[in-house]
């Protein structure tokens, strides 16, 4: 059973979370629509791994849960961001930020 | 705060497990609700929808797991969720489990009994201070003979001559008659240097050791330190004990320390109740041997002390130490040439690093031998047993292939699986491992009448069930369970079983079908080896009884006494042994008694004396020396001893009259080769007056099938009264079963002297079966994990050949349609295990081969690759195999093909 490529670079998806619900309390599939959304459809989330992401970062305080009625009147597990969180995100998007310029770089030089 | 966070959310985790999982399941269902309404929305059809919708989900079941890993208890909550299943499992299949742990318990059991031994032989070190540090020294006799006791004066030039040592304590054992008459009982007394405690740190519970000033020449003190056990036995753990007195010998000691628990000297085989200065040996009496002579401290020719330990200097090694008493040896053999005389030169000087306890004298190679042998034995029963399990589980994953198929179709991963398998595995062992305890304890009661080579009684040891053992048990239990389960585990969940699931050929089957096959031939060749084993040491054991010893043992009984532990002279000793004899002879059921030193099979040692011989030139470098036993008239009559020539030991040899002796064949063969011995003269070494040779009797064995006979001389006790005072041993033969003599010779001994202690009162032909005890144990051991193999390897032959046939019970029905005979069938199926079982049986006995040289010092009369044990044992597992193969054979024969073809 060949393991399936993975969508999206490992560590990012936990930092896209924080970012998302840095905008504003979201669910699981809100989550999943949202990265999706915003990247113009480029990153595609593995909505299964999606779960275990969001229950690590409840576990390591980051982020924190609810249950909420959404608009069409279902419950829904919405998450939020911590003060802890907030700062994880600063420090993990500046590394992004210094990887992803290095990258650059060197793609770049000719 | 992270810490707070993560605790917080692992407990709650933990604690409430069903709201986590509440919580997920809606959060799953919340998000495919979205998803299909997102997809209906785009227009799709609702069914599809859903379809796509889980599509992109992935399997549930996994991403559950994976959500639940991420809470971080995901091993404890598969750990619980295995074991429910493990439960599960054994509940559905009772007879699978019991069989499996039963089997492990007999194979852990008989592994932990025989470690707990081993651990007391070759690992555990004594209970004293740094033993690395430790060395014990002994005095040469001659080449050959390297570890012998060592005279006072001889320890003194050792301790301040030597630059090796700290210091450097002495200590012997003696036979002790402690308390008072009315209560007197037999105890171990090691008589120790002052110095002694401080030497190996000293171990006391109450009160004091015994110190340097307790040892001083003048006025040795009546001082005793007591065992922890000798304590709580004989005096009850009286707290107040110090201060009291108790009577050794019939001489007021007052005890001044009882010793921690656990303490007991250097030695494996000598287990003291009580240690007194060595110097008060004079007190007790003659009885303590050399100990208690008037010159003791001073003759540097008397050489009674058992051992010498010393305190290695710091950074000194031991081949220093040897070196420095090497060269001390040789200056102390030109200051005191007479004394320091050996046999084939100067006495040597013999240091041995202190490894553990100290092994007895002599035996240490052939006890270490045989422990390791015993290991090595329940190891392979042990391997047996799992290969056994092994084959059982592997059999048992064709009926779960289905269920385990489901299980990694709905997305339990691989390693998942596994560790549930292994779980199971894991279960099973640990259930074994617990019973084993039990086995393990039973084993070692049953053991405990046992002795291994050297004498040493399994049951003096301090063998049991302490926690090295049980971390050992442990740990056999958790490797055996990786032993039999993880192949299985692996081979059932291997990722093309899924497509087998679907119905797809597979040649897993194939694959399992040679493994199990492997297993077997494994399986054969470790019963050849065990088989093998035994049958050797049943050879040996019926050789040894049926060798004619050159006495008799039926219907004699023996009772062992020493007058001078009661301070009797000599006058009164000779007094009491003629009255003695005069009284068990008038016992009705009495035929014949003697009294003597020595009986075979008694186990003590003769001391050899050096004679001449009248009319025998002994070559430049021969050595006359006479092995003797004293012995009143009766001893040949009683003990069956045929006389070969002249006239035995008689009432006419009395104090006074010509002093004569009987010697043995062996002695008249060898200085007489030519002539009758009778008539002949032996001078001994230091007397000034020569010996009558009135009569030749034959060779007795004195130790052990197989010896070496030893020239004998035979002393009428009447003209050596001093010997009536020395261990000295009654023997009394009947018409019937000896240990009906027993009480009545008990009577006539109480009679005589209420005070006297009795060993040994017990038939001869226990002591004779004593000696052949490591043959006995290693005979029923061996027998028994054979028997015990041989039922697990047809178990397993049996298994793997009824799965085979039942697996192609379809292609064996075709050819039966064609027209196969049944016997056709029959040998198709016999034929197939054929190989395993060849292979196994030549592997065996090539490493029984290579292996039963090692045990070959333990053999008498049968060589250690003796072919009609190698042959008979292979034949008995051809049998073996054929049978377990045949039933199976006969079921695919008699298959009915309508019936096999149309099922399915």
């Amino acid at each position: 059973m060949a393991r399936a490529k993975p969508d999206m670079i490992k560590g990012t998806l936990d930092m896209l979370i924080l970012k998302v619900v840095s905008l504003e309390p979201m669910h699981g599939w809100g989550i999943s629509e949202r990265i999706q959304g915003l990247s113009s459809e480029t990153l595609k989330v593995n909505q299964g791994s999606l779960y275990a992401s969001l229950h690590r970062l409840t576990r390591e305080g980051w982020i924190r849960s609810h249950w909420q009625t959404t608009e069409n009147g279902r419950r829904a597990r919405y998450y939020q961001l911590t003060p802890p969180g907030k700062r994880q995100l600063g420090t993990e998007a500046e590394r992004w930020q210094r990887l992803s310029t290095a990258v650059h770089i060197i793609l770049a030089t000719t | 705060m992270r810490w707070i966070h993560d605790l917080l959310f692992r407990l709650r985790a933990l604690l409430v497990p069903r709201l986590m999982e509440q919580e997920l399941d809606d959060e799953i269902r919340f998000h495919l609700e979205m998803e299909v309404e997102k997809l209906v929305g785009q227009g799709m059809g609702e069914d599809e929808a859903r379809r796509l919708a889980l599509n992109r989900f992935g399997a549930i079941g996994r991403q559950k797991d994976r959500a639940r890993w991420s809470w971080g208890v995901g091993l404890a909550r598969d750990l619980q969720a295995d074991v429910r299943l493990v439960a599960r499992q054994m509940r559905r299949h009772p007879g699978f489990a019991a069989g499996a742990a039963l089997t492990l318990a007999l194979g852990i059991g008989a592994n932990t009994a025989i470690f707990s031994i081993a651990d007391q032989v070759l690992l555990r070190r004594p209970a004293v201070d740094d033993p690395d540090r430790l060395a014990a020294i002994y005095t040469t006799c001659r080449r050959g003979s390297v570890r012998c006791s060592s005279s006072y004066p001889d320890f003194e030039d050792y301790r301040d001559l030597s630059r090796s040592f700290l210091d450097m304590a002495a200590y012997s054992p003696v036979p002790l008659n402690v308390g008072d008459p009315e209560a007197a009982r037999l105890a171990t007394g090691l008589l120790v240097t002052g110095n002694y405690f401080g030497l190996l740190g000293t171990r006391i519970h109450v009160g004091r050791s015994i110190q340097p000033s307790d040892n001083e020449t003048g006025a040795p003190a009546r001082v005793t330190v007591l065992a922890h056990g000798f304590w709580r036995d004989a005096f009850g753990s009286d707290l107040g004990i110090v201060g009291k007195t108790v009577r050794l010998n019939g001489v007021s000691f007052t005890v001044v320390g009882v010793a921690t628990e656990g303490f007991r000297g250097l030695d494996l085989n000598v287990t003291p109740d009580l240690w007194l200065p060595i110097r008060s040996a004079r007190e007790l009496g003659p009885a303590v041997g050399g100990a208690g002579e008037a010159d003791a401290a001073e003759n540097r020719g008397m050489r009674w002390i058992g051992t010498l330990v010393g305190r290695l200097g710091p950074g000194v090694t031991v081949q220093r130490a040897r070196a420095d008493m090497d060269g001390l040896a040789l200056r102390l053999g030109e200051q005191f040439p007479q004394e320091r005389a050996a046999i084939d030169g100067v006495r040597g000087i013999t240091v041995d690093p202190v490894r553990g306890y100290l092994l007895p004298r002599g035996s240490e190679a052939s006890l270490k031998r045989f422990v390791w042998m015993l290991l090595a034995v329940v190891g392979l029963s042990l391997l047996l047993a799992a290969a056994n399990l092994a084959n059982l589980l592997l059999a048992r994953s064709t009926t779960r292939g289905r269920e385990i198929g489901i299980r990694m179709a709905v997305g339990a991963g691989r390693s998942r699986v596994v560790r549930q398998l292994l779980t199971e595995s894991l279960a099973l062992s640990l259930i074994g491992g617990t019973a084993g305890l039990l086995v393990g304890k039973l084993m070692l009661g049953l053991l405990g009448a046992f002795q291994l080579p050297g004498a040493v009684a399994i049951g003096d040891l301090e063998v049991g069930l302490d926690t090295g053992v049980l971390f050992f048990a442990l740990g056999l239990s958790v490797s055996t369970a990786f032993l039999f389960g993880l192949v299985p585990a692996l081979q059932t969940t291997r990722p093309d079983l899924v497509k087998a699931l679907k119905g797809e050929v597979s040649r897993r089957l194939g694959n399992q079908g040679r493994l199990r096959r492997s297993l077997v031939a494994v399986q054969m060749g470790l019963c050849v080896v065990l088989l093998v084993g035994s049958g050797l040491f049943i050879r040996t054991l019926r050789n040894s009884l049926a060798t004619d010893l050159g006495f008799t043992h039926r219907f004699v009984t023996t009772a062992r006494f020493n007058l001078s532990l009661l301070r009797y002279s000599e006058e009164r000793g000779v007094a009491f042994v003629d009255e003695l004899l005069r009284r068990v002879r008038e016992i009705p059921e009495v035929e014949e008694a003697s009294v003597s030193t020595l009986v075979p099979f008694q186990g003590a040692g003769f001391r050899g004396m050096f004679a001449d011989i009248g009319g025998y030139e002994p070559a430049p470098d021969e050595e006359i020396r006479l092995d003797y036993v004293v012995v009143e008239p009766g001893y040949f009559e009683t003990l069956g001893i045929g006389l070969v020539e002249g006239r035995a030991i008689s009432e006419r040899d009395f104090e006074g009259s010509p002093s004569v002796v009987v010697i043995n064949r062996h002695m008249a063969e060898r200085y007489w080769p030519d002539r009758s011995a009778v008539g002949g003269s032996v001078a001994f070494a230091g007397a000034d007056f020569e010996f009558e040779v009135v009569g030749v009797v034959d060779d007795p064995v004195w130790a052990a099938v197989g010896e070496e006979p030893t020239p004998f001389v035979f002393l009428p006790l009447a003209q050596r009264p001093s010997f009536s005072t020395s261990f000295l041993t009654l023997v009394a033969r009947g018409s019937g079963d000896p240990r009906g003599l027993s009480p009545s010779i008990r009577d006539q001994f109480l009679v005589l002297d209420p005070d006297l202690s009795l060993t040994e009162l017990r038939p001869l032909s226990e002591q004779v079966g004593d000696a052949l005890m490591p043959q006995r144990m290693g005979t029923v051991l061996l027998g028994m994990l054979g028997g015990l193999a041989l039922l697990l390897a047809a178990v397993g032959i049996y298994g793997v050949v009824s799965y085979s046939v039942r697996r192609r019970a379809r292609d064996i029905g075709i050819r039966i349609a064609v027209g196969a005979s049944a016997a056709a069938i029959r040998r198709t199926v016999v034929l197939e295990m054929a190989i395993p079982v060849l292979a196994g049986l030549v592997g065996g006995a090539a490493v029984a081969l290579g292996l039963s040289r090692t045990i070959e010092t333990f053999m008498f009369g049968v060589s250690p690759n003796d072919p009609l044990t190698f042959v008979a044992i292979t034949a008995l597992l051809v049998v073996v195999a054929l049978v377990a193969t045949l039933i199976p054979a006969r079921w695919a024969s008699r298959l009915d093909p309508m019936r096999v073809l149309t099922v399915e």
